[in-house]
């Protein structure tokens, strides 16, 4: 029974599967790098027509269609297969696809799969080629970079060598990738004309082909990384048939070749001992600094240069500037680069040259000028200092620049002042004259002085206008008193007493002589003194003794009127006298 | 005794530096600048000076091609005489060998009379002349209050008023000549220096100066300078780089 079913079973399958039609495409591999291939098999079981393949976009077909037809007979049972088959070359990276193919079997329309491929960056060494009839060590691209870890702005070469070897010849070449220098300075050296050479390499003949030359100043530090070169060849490579007169023949075929992604790590210059001139020169240098005249006339030009001359980075640095007195008109330098590339990196001279025009006379320094650079060799800097110059310029105006009225007189073609002979010295005193103590004492004494004289005369003065004013007074009193003996005249005593006082009076506030010391020799004498006429002293001398008399003697009223003037009058010219 | 002693020492002392002054000025004139100006700077040493001394340092200095040098002791002679013709000659050639290109800020007519006024006598001069003018003024009111007859009394009277106008101009010019005594100016020593925004390192840097420029010294804080060029910027610099001229 349960055999029965079993063979029921077998039958059943049998018939289901010779009858069912099966049209698939299958990829050699799901992942690839771009320089390496794709085989692409559309296989079905059954004879079909009218198979169109998918339109391979973003591929090269390399080979193809090839189709290929099986057919076996397995315990009586035929088995068939029909296959195109199609070799394909990646044209981009990324996930590429491949459309639906078509076939037509029994008059009806089948369709395959689509497909799905990733394409990465190429690789050094394809993994498989389509023609296997030599080995991968048979050819090979290498990229010789000089220098793994340079420091910055150091040259590196890399230099691009196809090795290969019988019994590959190689008919034909062409770039599909060409190195990209990202972050580099980069300068390709020509190679005129491709030349084989022969080279032993891992220890077998190779020939040996430059393809390309390349001279990198890395401008950045860390890994940088120098993208693949790329060949397409068309090869001879020779199959394993034999001609009519067993020669070898030989197929074409094409290989892609590729270096592979190369990174490169760089240094940094060091940062200890870096002077600060430093300007990114790396290298060996010479510095210079040259003038085309030492002396000359104000407002004629000369020209300075400054020179780098070595091997180096010289395109990628800039020289330092030339420091000049302000009094003369320096214009903008110009570069003059006379410079080779060659393997080695780039060597020659650059220059700067400055044009300077001195517009005043004098003896001008040109300051040293340093340039410092990086030396890879020695891994140390190196500072170059040019030689301090003097130019002397004659003939021209002399700028006096003084502050104290900041005009600029030019003061034609006066020339440098010879020193003083006579040296003036005295010891240095940094006393200051103004607001000190002897300033002061010297600034008040005046002030004081007249202070002093202004309080004396003032004093004086107070001193004689209260003795003038009591002289008034008195003179007031005096001459009350004659008015008084001239309403007493008849009354002889009291008036005569009246008279000799008023006299004495005056005598004394005018002469200011005390009573005591009264006498005729006194008056005589201060009368004298003091100016008074000789009549009015002995007028004032005799109306004294007058009175005296009077007192005890008759007199009448008419004498007594005539004293009385003659007192008056006296009394006047005493009271007139200056004092 | 002792006195006498004093004054002779300083007697000989001055007869040293004039031997000393006639030695560097036979060294000068026959070129040899270096050990003229070890000689003058010997007498600077031993404690005289003169403006003469000082345009002879800077003469030689300027012969010796030393920027800041020459431009320092031509200051210091000017300040002693403004008005020299030979040190504003040589004051300017030596300003010519200056780096640094710094406009002056234009001055006024009204700055300028003022600034001539003030020159035209050392401080010390226009000390004397405020004491002299003091002390004219003083006589002639003396006079003026002595004098009997009117017509002398007068004219003493408006001498002593012209007088005390003069001394009180003269006072006024001390005064602003004190002033500007005290505004201190350097001279920069350094080849190149930086001028910074802030008394420090991590300020903004403002420009570069260069050897023998003359800048005006506005405040000072520790070790930092806030100088001010001729040109009215205003920047801090280390003080190490500068001498003042004091």
């Amino acid at each position: 029974m349960v055999k029965k079913t079993f063979i029921l079973f077998l039958a059943i399958n049998s018939f289901v599967l010779s009858a069912q039609v099966n049209f698939e495409a299958s990829v050699s591999k799901s992942k690839l790098a771009l320089n390496e291939r794709l085989r692409i098999d559309f296989v079905m079981n059954q004879n079909g027509d009218n198979f169109s393949p998918p339109e391979f976009e973003n591929f090269q077909i390399i080979g193809g269609p090839n189709q290929s037809i099986k057919t076996s007979y397995v315990n009586g049972e035929r088995k068939f297969s029909k296959t195109y088959s199609y070799f394909l070359k990646p044209l981009k990276k990324g996930k590429l696809s491949i459309n639906q193919a078509s076939i037509e079997i029994d008059g009806e329309i089948y369709k395959s799969l689509q497909i799905e491929v990733l394409i990465t960056d190429s690789v050094k060494q394809p993994s498989d080629s389509t023609t296997q009839y030599y080995n991968d060590d048979d050819i090979e691209l290498r990229a010789l970079i000089s220098k793994g870890s340079p420091y910055l702005n150091e040259p590196i070469t890399v230099v691009y060598k196809l090795y290969y070897k019988a019994p590959i010849n190689i008919s034909d070449a062409r770039e599909t990738e060409t190195p990209k220098f990202k972050d580099f300075w980069s300068q390709t050296i020509k190679i005129p004309q491709l030349k084989v050479t022969r080279e032993i390499y891992k220890g077998q003949n190779y020939n040996v082909v430059e393809w390309r030359k390349v001279v990198l100043y890395p401008q950045k530090i860390g890994e940088l990384e120098i993208s693949p070169l790329s060949l397409n060849l068309v090869l001879d490579v020779p199959t394993d048939k034999r001609d009519f007169f067993g020669n070898v023949i030989y197929d074409q075929t094409s290989q892609i070749i590729s270096t592979g992604m190369r990174r490169i790590i760089v240094k940094d210059l060091p940062q200890i001992g870096k002077p600060a001139s430093f300007s990114g020169a790396v290298g060996n240098f010479e510095f210079d600094i040259i003038l085309n005249k030492n002396s000359l006339r104000a407002t004629e030009s000369f020209q300075a240069e400054l020179k780098v001359k070595g091997n180096g980075n010289l395109k990628l640095f800039d020289l330092p500037d030339i420091l000049v007195p302000n009094s003369m008109e320096l214009f903008e330098p110009e570069r003059e680069e006379l410079i080779s590339t060659n393997l080695s990196g780039m060597s020659g001279s650059v220059s700067k040259f400055f044009t300077v025009i001195p517009r005043f006379q004098g003896n001008f320094p040109i300051e040293e000028v340093e340039f410092s650079y990086f030396d890879p060799d020695t891994e140390k800097y190196k500072v170059l200092k040019s030689p301090r110059l003097t130019i002397d310029v004659y003939d021209g105006p002399v700028i006096s620049n003084t502050n104290n009225n900041n005009s600029n007189i030019i003061t034609s073609n006066d020339s440098f002042r010879f020193i003083k002979l006579n040296g003036n010295l005295r010891e240095v005193k940094n006393d200051v004259f103004f607001q000190s103590q002897f300033f002061y004492a010297l600034a008040t004494t005046p002030f004081i002085l007249l202070l002093s004289f202004l309080l004396f005369t003032a004093y004086k003065r107070n001193k004689k206008e209260s003795s003038s004013q009591l002289i008034r007074i008195e003179e007031r009193k005096i001459h009350k008193m004659i008015d008084s003996a001239k309403e007493s005249i008849g009354d002889k005593i009291l008036f005569y007493d009246k008279i000799e006082k008023a006299i004495i009076k005056s005598l004394i506030v005018k002469f200011s002589i005390r009573i005591e010391a009264l006498n005729k020799e006194k008056i005589q004498q201060i009368g004298q003194e003091k100016g008074l006429t000789k009549d009015d002293v002995l007028l004032i001398i005799k109306l004294i003794e007058n009175c005296e008399k009077a007192k005890y003697s008759r007199s009448s009223d008419s004498i007594m009127n005539k004293d009385l003037e003659s007192a008056k009058k006296v009394i006047s010219s005493i009271l007139k006298v200056k004092s | 005794m002792r006195i006498i002693f004093f004054i002779l020492l300083i007697f000989s002392n001055t007869q040293n530096g004039d031997d000393l002054f006639k030695e560097s000025n036979d060294l000068y004139t026959n070129g040899d600048y270096q050990n003229a100006v070890e000689g003058y700077l010997d007498i600077l040493k031993s404690g005289f000076e003169s403006a003469e001394l000082y345009f002879n340092i800077g003469n030689s200095f300027y012969k010796l091609n030393n920027i800041p040098e020459s431009n320092y002791y031509y200051e210091k002679a000017k300040s002693i005489s403004p008005n020299d013709d030979d040190i504003l000659t040589n004051l300017s050639f030596a300003q010519n060998l200056r780096i640094d290109k710094i406009e002056t800020l234009p001055v006024t007519d009204i700055q300028n009379l003022k600034l001539s006024i003030l020159d035209l006598l050392s401080e010390k001069g226009w000390s004397f002349m405020l004491i002299i003018l003091i002390w004219m003024t003083c006589f002639a009111f003396i006079l003026y209050i002595f004098s009997n007859d009117s017509k002398f009394k007068r004219s003493f009277f408006s001498i002593s008023l012209l007088f005390l106008i003069l001394s009180s101009f003269t006072l006024f010019v001390n005064i602003e000549k004190k002033k500007n005594s005290e505004i201190k100016y350097a001279i920069i020593y350094d080849k190149e220096i930086e001028v910074w925004s802030e008394p420090n390192n991590i300020s903004e840097l403002k420009f570069l100066l260069h050897e023998g420029t003359k800048v005006k010294q506005i405040d000072v804080i520790e070790d930092w300078i806030n100088i001010q060029l001729e040109n009215g910027t205003i920047g801090w610099i280390q003080s190490s780089s500068l001498r003042i001229l004091d």
